[in-house]
């Protein structure tokens, strides 16, 4: 299964690499030149703490090239989102 | 440019002479490469694409030019359009071995 509709891609849980959760994918970004995926935007969960991230609005943007694995929810990898952080 | 992929749903294709071809209705995503793969398009214009039975059909995403209010795709003869030409010419080919 690696295609996939976008429209089931939305209302998933994001979940870091350590279990905990995230948020719900609210959106994905993509460049419309090459179609590549560059940023997931979430919804973040209450108990997270959003100042680590860039956020639009309400929403935390998370790189895409972090995700590790998509399935029943997405997974992210959070020594990538630690050094995106520090970087 | 940037865009949020839920932009697409709804917007009209055309194709770069201006050809309709139909409604964006989802984006089909490559996970393993991270990319989109392909535009799925319904309410298909039936003089550019012939589709039989099916709902609508997907556009890979490497025929798209351009994504802007609209999203233009490069022009594709339409099957129906290569079928009358190829009988044009099947008939010319007629035609001249006869005046042979």
């Amino acid at each position: 299964m690696e295609k996939i509709s976008a429209q089931k891609l939305n209302e998933k849980m994001v979940m870091d690499s350590e279990g905990s959760e995230m948020g719900i994918l609210h959106n994905t970004v993509v460049d419309a030149e090459t179609g590549l995926l560059t940023e997931l935007v979430v919804k973040p969960a209450s108990e997270l703490d959003t100042s680590r991230f860039r956020q639009e609005g309400n929403y935390i943007l998370i790189p895409f090239d972090t995700v590790k694995a998509i399935g029943d929810v997405i997974v992210v990898d959070s020594e990538k989102i630690q050094e995106q952080v520090r970087a | 440019m940037e865009i949020e992929v839920s932009s697409l749903y709804g917007q009209d294709m055309y194709t770069d002479r201006g050809v309709y071809i139909g409604k964006i209705e989802d984006v089909s995503v490559d996970i393993k490469e991270k990319r989109i793969s392909g535009l799925a398009v319904k309410n298909i214009n039936p003089n550019a694409f012939d589709v039989g039975k099916r709902k609508g059909v997907i556009i890979p995403y490497r025929w798209v030019t351009a994504i802007g209010d609209i999203v233009l795709i490069k022009h594709v003869r339409s099957r129906v359009a290569e079928k009358e030409r190829e009988k044009g010419k099947e008939e010319e080919k007629g035609e001249r071995e006869r005046e042979k």
